[in-house]
């Protein structure tokens, strides 16, 4: 037994699989960092290489469609420990079958990179409406802390529709940020000192109090249900709102 | 009126937002549109929700009034002429601002602009056509736009205002001719209907043409070999989209097409009439929604129902479910309710009580039946049935299987099979014990949407009560139905 360990990034993943691939599929395994060790497994410390998993992306996208693609994606950047083992055994078999893997739930990797990929992909799609910008001498800046690492798709999101804009959104849990400057954008990571005073920092904005006083007045008082607007905005998405 | 001009911009907001709020749609669904790389935003199809109010409501679109004015006098409205409350109006570019500003920090999807009537229907949608014609043009405003078409308004602003929004809506208030007449005295029923038709067959056309133009542009065959001439083109055009169209050919007309609304026990029709009213307008104006508010009397006005003990929420949620069920699930308002039983059941949702007043088309076996009988199955929607039509290809499914791809086995239970088998022993094809079951379950729905309690249910109607449920059930439970609250 093989046991491929990687550094969990969705290229990380996805190299620890061309590294699987090379040393014999059916015997080797993909772990996130070292996982609990087992006697008679060799253990490789797989390299991230984007030109790897960047041929392996596009191998895939190529015989199992782009769907499949998305949920690895999703699934990758989730936070969960066998998210590296469900996304070989999904692209194991999905090369074998093509196209038809995404709906193969029966399986039970498949059924997992699709647990996966619904809840990073639902908190994704909550953060995208729950994000707030604040503007900072020109500068858009947000502050997330998402469970999943969704600051990168999130940048894709905003980079087309804020086109003309220069805006950060900062993901103060694992202290990585995206950067856009109105022409390119790209990520960067952010050391703890900063990423406390990022943390902390108050930022007022005019509009802020103007939207406040929109959102108080946009509810129907004799409907006040306070309980289903938790519901539907749960208090850990409120923090830098 | 008490007009104020010297208002400034954070206490006009609170005015006429707090005007616009009785308005339900919040929707910014419908349009998938990238940057144009001229300016800011883009529209996803899906809509997003932004923020959610204190009253439980999304918060998806800056949704305010141009003006509170009115010299309407509608009974059930709080802008109503004869109420005494700060009028103000909006400038195009305080909209504007608000709208770019708000939309740059992520608060919004885009805008929601609606008016009180200031001097005439036509006057106002000028108004209105202003602010989205510059949002669009000076701007450079990508995000969504919903405006109202105003009854009665000039078809040529109009069909205007339609090139530069992504949904109109106009609000048929009340579903029957009647109610109208009684609550909203200066409305009727033909001014409203005429806008509604005119921007279905402006959406109609306009996908009509787009169609055409990548015929003609596509493969370079001219209109005349499909037998039309430059000049009859031309002639459609006039007669259907008026004065004014924007110069790109790939223009777009009212692309997350028209929606309405209609307050819910104001009047005192039941539930059957609002569901067969909104079928019809799905099927002969292709709305693509149709809201239900739950009324308020916000003016205490004596004629109309009390609301002190909170909106008819329940009745309101009812609809909403129902009216998924003819949207997507392929049923008819008259499989649902019918003249003798019109009103929906307080404790199981309608298609659990469709369910049970047809057992005899179920089990229903999961790894055979069609997607349309799967949709039939409490606790199996379109995601779900999709699934496992597509998933049953490879494998035979379990219980196991279909409740992680999202079936609500708590409702699901009685009504299918996996390879023959029903899940527990002890279910029973029986009414009273189904209808018993779902009924414990669904009391969690009731907590969810509302502080209702049963003293809302205003009306114990044992008679009415009984012909809808099984025997045993009806003894058990002496509650009524919830009815028109009139």
């Amino acid at each position: 037994m093989v046991v491929c360990c990687c550094d969990g990034t969705v290229d990380g993943i996805l190299t620890a699989v061309f590294d699987a691939w090379a040393a014999g599929v059916n015997d080797s395994r993909i772990s996130i960092g070292k996982g609990n060790i087992e006697w008679f497994a060799d253990y490789i410390d797989v390299v991230t290489d984007s030109s790897k998993a960047s041929r392996v992306a596009a191998k895939v996208i190529d015989v199992m469609g782009y769907d499949a693609y998305e949920m690895i994606y999703f699934a990758a950047v989730s936070g969960a420990d066998d998210r590296g083992e469900a996304i070989f055994g999904f692209i194991r078999k999905g090369l074998r079958i093509g196209r038809s893997i995404v709906s193969d739930l029966h399986d039970k990797y498949v059924m997992r990179v699709f647990e996966l990929h619904r809840s990073s992909q639902r908190e994704y799609q909550h953060v995208r409406g729950f994000l707030r910008f604040r503007d900072y001498k020109g500068y858009l800046i947000a502050r997330i802390e998402p469970k999943n690492n969704i600051c990168e798709i999130l940048m894709q999101f905003f980079e087309d529709r804020l086109k003309q804009e220069r805006f950060m959104i900062i993901d103060v849990i694992r202290g990585v940020a995206g950067v856009y400057d109105g022409n390119a954008g790209y990520m960067t990571g952010i050391d703890d000192d900063m990423l406390a005073g990022i943390r902390n920092m108050e930022i007022t904005d005019e509009f802020g109090s103007l939207w406040n006083v929109f959102e108080d007045n946009i509810a129907i008082k004799p409907r006040y249900n306070p309980k289903l607007q938790q519901q539907n905005l749960p208090l850990r998405f409120r923090k830098y709102m | 009126m008490n007009i104020c001009d010297n208002l400034d911009i954070m206490d006009k907001l609170a005015i006429l937002s707090d005007a616009a709020k009785y308005d339900v749609s919040c929707t910014s669904s419908g349009t998938e549109r990238s940057n144009n790389g001229r300016g800011i935003g883009n529209a996803a199809a899906c809509g997003i929700c932004h923020s959610f109010a204190s009253d439980g409501r999304c918060i998806s679109l800056l949704k305010i009034l141009m003006s509170n004015e009115c010299i309407y006098d509608c009974r059930y409205c709080v802008n109503r002429a004869s109420n005494d409350v700060v009028r103000t109006s909006f400038t195009p570019d305080e909209i504007c601002t608000l709208t770019m500003e708000f939309y740059r920090r992520n608060y919004t999807e885009g805008l929601f602009l609606s008016s009180g009537i200031v001097k005439n229907p036509t006057y106002t949608m000028g108004l209105l056509y202003q602010v989205v014609y510059r949002l669009r043009t000076e701007y450079n405003f990508g995000g969504y736009i919903h405006v109202k078409a105003i009854p009665g308004a000039d078809r040529a602003v109009i069909e205007m205002t339609g090139w530069y929004a992504d949904r109109m809506s106009v609000n048929l208030e009340l579903p029957t001719t009647e109610g109208l007449k009684s609550l909203a005295p200066n409305k009727n029923r033909h001014n409203i209907l005429t806008p509604m038709k005119q921007i279905q067959n402006g959406i109609k056309e306009n996908v009509l043409r787009l169609n055409d133009n990548s015929t003609v542009y596509g493969t370079g065959i001219p209109f005349k070999e499909h037998g039309y001439t430059e000049e009859s083109l031309a002639g459609r055009d006039a007669f259907s989209y008026g004065i004014t169209r924007p110069g790109q050919d790939n223009a777009r007309f009212v692309p997350a097409g028209q929606s309405t609304q209609m307050i819910i026990g104001a009047t005192p029709e039941n539930d059957y009439q609002l569901v067969t009213v909104a079928e019809a307008l799905y099927k002969n104006y292709g709305l693509k929604r149709v809201f239900y508010s739950a009324f308020v009397n916000v003016n205490n006005d004596s004629s109309l129902p009390s609301t002190e003990a909170g909106p008819p929420l329940l009745r309101e949620h009812r609809l909403y479910q129902a009216d998924w069920l003819l949207r997507f699930y392929g049923f008819k308002a008259s499989d649902l309710l019918s003249e003798d039983r019109p009103d929906f059941n307080v404790f199981i949702d309608p298609k659990c009580d469709w369910a049970v007043r047809h057992l005899e088309q179920f089990p229903v076996e999961i790894n055979k039946a069609g997607y349309y009988t799967l949709l039939k199955v409490p606790g199996i929607g379109t995601n779900s049935a999709r699934r496992i039509v597509n998933a049953r290809k490879s494998a035979r499914l379990d219980f196991e299987d279909i409740r992680k791809m999202g079936v609500v086995l708590k409702r699901a239970v009685y009504f299918i099979t996996c390879s023959g088998r029903m899940m527990y022993r002890g279910i029973r094809m029986n009414e009273d014990f189904i209808v018993s079951n779902l009924a414990d379950a669904d009391m969690n729905i009731r907590r969810k949407i509302g502080n209702l309690t049963y003293k809302q249910i205003s009306f114990f109607d044992d008679d009415t009560y009984a012909d809808i449920m099984p025997e045993g059930f009806a003894q058990k439970n002496s509650y009524g139905v919830i009815s028109g609250q009139m």
